[in-house]
């Protein structure tokens, strides 16, 4: 072969990789994770960048000068309500407009309340983590009255409950190590996410943690699981009520259709109701979305989770499960600022 | 060990550097026969087992049937006995229930049997070559190891295409080898493949396997729309899969035979089926139709024989009543073709042939549903709410508008060329030459899309199951 071909077949390849980077930067293009100094969360975005992504739904969010999923920051309006959660909070598969975030603060905002709903949901951080992170956070964000902690499960592990009430969770790697160039290629990271999800198809962290626990699940243990959420609850609460505000956790399941039309949830029960029975012993507010999630499939034929690039019912929550989850969010407030005065 | 996975890639390269550096034929050969061996028993070495056992029953056989000319036994045992493998294995609990059903007896539990992979393929490989050396077209061939090879070919050994011996032994007389041209071309329809079926059928499937799997919570449009799903589906699964299997081969210096031609811009059903899983086809026509008394003696008989034919194709899908259905039903289109066009000559006219090739491409794709489904109940299931036009969950799906207009648009610019070329769709798959400016271009962007989009939870290949 010649060194004329060589060269021709090299710019060939050279050009195929600079529209595939043009076409990453618009298809998937995720801001890069930074470590937070403050430890609000483990991490956060790259401040004040761009987050791409079609792959599930379709995003184009601005990220705020904090590294969180928020719309720019307008006046010095302070915070009634901060949202924790993961990817679901994140809402990096929504437009800005459509995050439970938003949705909550305009749905506030027509009841008649003041201040900011502020999220710093970040995609990786199980519940477990976020409680651990919530001290912190409560103390950096200064929230004047709610703090709203997401989960998918209700699943703990022992090893979760540990480390989130002795605050001992390894912190989360960050991908903003500056190695070259390339590293920040939209290409680059899309083929790095594609060789990742090959290697570890069906890992969630959420549920390969709490998988263990469903083998032992025996009357004996679920009590002793019950109890150990009361202590962890009765701690999450007082560190709360010492930050002045009321902790909300809002448990959204996936609804799952049925061959014969109906629709199941992946809640195992005996958890949920250890979970519900720990928030009331303790003051905590348990906001569960499952019924309002019924009632939208059953009347409305709407699904919480699943986009039009990937099936109904699984994956991430869409625009119906982030407006239903707010419509539940801003019905509890007003009933717990109603129950108040 | 799937096409689309690392482990592949690594085996494919390690198996292409050494039929690279090996210079005799002979060793080419046993390398490639121990590479089929261990790419086989990467599901599970007991498979290797059987597949020997088929590939020594065809290679004593036909050495016997030569030996004894008009002696029967030999033929016999050459066919009976890989059937009766592939009966045991595949269809013993369909026919041990069709018989307990039939005299009201309660079974105790179904047998434990594990459908080995592809074992339909090579078993209707070996027959095929028994029956050709019977035939006299072909002589035995006295090599194990070059016999082993064309039974154990690994790039086609799981889902085909289904290679005759008189189309792949004579390769093996000859040196072949892989050459920068070969490698080149290859590679540009492994990756042609891998488009089809790690982007697109596995991308789609996410959302037919989802409404399929919940019929009865979807509406009667997304159910339309998960039906047309699972006909692209299928196409770019198994296709893409014979795509790969062809480049594969290609790369190592083989030819494989054209499986797939733009089979939804068929005319008729007929037709289809001379464009669809054409080894397949062609196995059946010359194997069983033809056999049979195919359309030599009389009307009737030829109804029956078409019947007989498309029944069996069914049944070798799997082992259910509705793939006897599917079968059924292509067979009755096929009678209900052959008895219109008997009396109505075809005639020209560019809007008759569209509408043609939509009603079949519209009766193929509903047909469908039986191949998909669990069984008969879920047959029905999805056919009644089809039909039924009730409200539910809808889902407008991305993937499979995507995949209806890269179809439309693939198959619009194949078929211009048609008119000038009179080889299959392969033969107009541009050759992306990695030695030059555009065919570096295309080649990366061809393989640069498809590790971009592909699909990457767990999405084994339909025809596997075969």
């Amino acid at each position: 072969m010649s060194w004329k071909r060589i060269w021709k077949s090299v710019a060939g390849a050279l050009a195929g990789l600079a529209i595939l980077n043009a076409f990453c930067a618009v298809y998937h293009n995720p801001s890069p994770y930074q470590w937070a100094e403050h430890r609000a969360t483990d991490t956060i975005r790259k401040p004040l960048s761009y987050d791409i992504q079609a792959k599930e739904g379709f995003c184009l969010v601005q990220v705020d000068e904090n590294g969180y999923s928020n719309p720019p920051k307008a006046g010095d309006e302070e915070i009634s309500v901060l949202m924790m959660g993961s990817s679901h909070t994140e809402g990096f598969n929504m437009l800005p407009g459509q995050i439970v975030s938003a949705v909550l603060e305009r749905e506030l905002r027509a009841a008649g309340r003041t201040g900011r709903v502020y999220n710093i949901g970040v995609s990786r951080h199980i519940f477990a983590r976020n409680a651990a992170n919530m001290p912190r956070a409560l103390a950096r964000f200064r929230p004047t009255d709610f703090v709203v902690i997401e989960t998918s499960s209700v699943v703990m592990t022992s090893m979760m409950v540990w480390n989130a009430m002795h605050d001992v969770y390894p912190r989360l790697p960050a991908t903003n190590i500056p190695l070259s160039f390339i590293t920040h290629q939209p290409l680059f990271k899309r083929i790095y996410k594609q060789m990742l999800d090959l290697l570890f198809a069906d890992a969630d962290p959420e549920q390969e943690e709490g998988g263990t626990l469903m083998q032992l699940m025996t009357p004996e243990n679920l009590e002793l699981y019950e109890q150990a959420l009361t202590e962890w609850f009765a701690l999450l609460s007082e560190q709360a009520r010492a930050a002045g505000v009321r902790l909300i956790i809002m448990y959204h399941p996936h609804l799952i259709p049925q061959m014969d039309g109906s629709f199941a949830s992946d809640t195992i029960e005996p958890c949920l109701a250890a979970f519900r029975s720990a928030c009331e012993k303790t003051g905590v507010i348990f906001l569960d979305l499952t019924e309002a999630f019924m009632r939208a499939a059953e009347d409305e034929h709407r699904l919480p989770h699943g986009f039009a690039n990937t099936a109904m019912g699984i994956g991430h929550l869409n625009p119906t499960g982030h407006r239903i989850a707010a419509e539940e969010l801003c019905r509890v407030i007003l009933e717990e600022e109603a129950a108040v005065q | 060990m799937s096409f689309v996975s690392i482990p592949f890639f690594v085996f494919f390269a390690v198996v292409l550097i050494l039929q690279c550096l090996l210079r005799k034929p002979r060793a080419r050969h046993v390398v490639l026969l121990a590479a089929s061996y261990v790419f086989y028993g990467w599901w599970d070495w007991r498979f290797c087992g059987l597949m020997l056992f088929v590939t020594a029953i065809a290679y004593v056989t036909a050495l016997a049937i030569e030996r004894r000319r008009g002696d029967k036994a030999p033929l016999v045992i050459g066919v009976v006995a890989p059937l009766a493998a592939l009966f045991v294995f595949k269809y013993a609990n369909f026919f041990l229930d069709g018989f307990c059903a039939l005299f009201r007896i309660q079974r105790a539990s179904a047998l434990r049997i594990i459908l080995p992979v592809g074992i339909s393929f090579y078993t209707f490989q070996s027959l095929s070559y028994t029956i050709d050396v019977y035939r006299g077209k072909l002589r035995a061939c006295r090599d194990p190891v070059r016999f082993a090879l064309y039974v154990s070919f690994f790039p086609q050994l799981v889902a085909g295409p289904i290679v005759k011996a008189n189309e792949f032994m004579p390769q093996l007389d000859e040196d072949r080898r892989p050459t920068p041209a070969r490698v080149s071309r290859g590679l540009t329809e492994f990756f042609f493949g891998a488009f089809k079926k790690a982007v697109l059928a596995d991308n789609i499937a996410v959302f037919s396997d989802a409404v399929f799997g919940a019929v009865g919570a979807y509406g009667s449009a997304t159910v339309a729309l998960a039906v047309v799903a699972y006909a692209l589906q299928i196409y770019f699964d198994f296709s893409g899969y014979s795509d790969m299997a062809t480049g594969a081969a290609r790369c190592l210096g083989y030819d494989l035979p054209v499986n797939f031609d733009l089979p939804y811009i068929a005319r008729n059903v007929s037709e289809f089926w001379k464009r669809w899983h054409i080894s397949l086809s062609s196995w059946l026509m010359q194997y069983l139709y033809i056999p049979l008394g195919g359309n030599r003696r009389g009307k009737v008989r030829t109804y029956v024989n078409l019947m007989v034919t498309m029944i069996l194709g069914g049944l070798w899908h799997g082992a259910d009543m509705s793939f006897v259905i599917w079968g059924l039903l292509h067979g009755a289109a096929l009678c209900a073709h052959k008895a219109y066009s008997r009396r109505h000559p075809p005639k020209p006219g560019r809007w008759r042939r569209a509408a043609a090739s939509a009603l079949t491409v519209a009766w193929v794709t509903l047909l469908w549903v039986f191949f998909r489904a669990e069984n008969m109940g879920h047959a029905m299931l999805i056919l009644r709410r089809l039909f039924q036009f009730a409200p539910g969950v809808e889902q407008l799906s991305v993937w499979t508008i995507a995949g209806v207009a890269l179809l439309a648009g693939g198959t619009f610019w194949c078929a211009r060329g048609c008119r000038s070329q009179a080889d299959g769709v392969h033969g107009r798959l541009p050759d992306l030459a990695l030695g030059t400016f555009w065919g570096a271009l295309g080649f990366t962007l061809l393989a640069g899309f498809t590790i971009i989009l592909m699909y990457t939870g767990v999405s084994p290949f339909i025809y596997f199951q075969f």
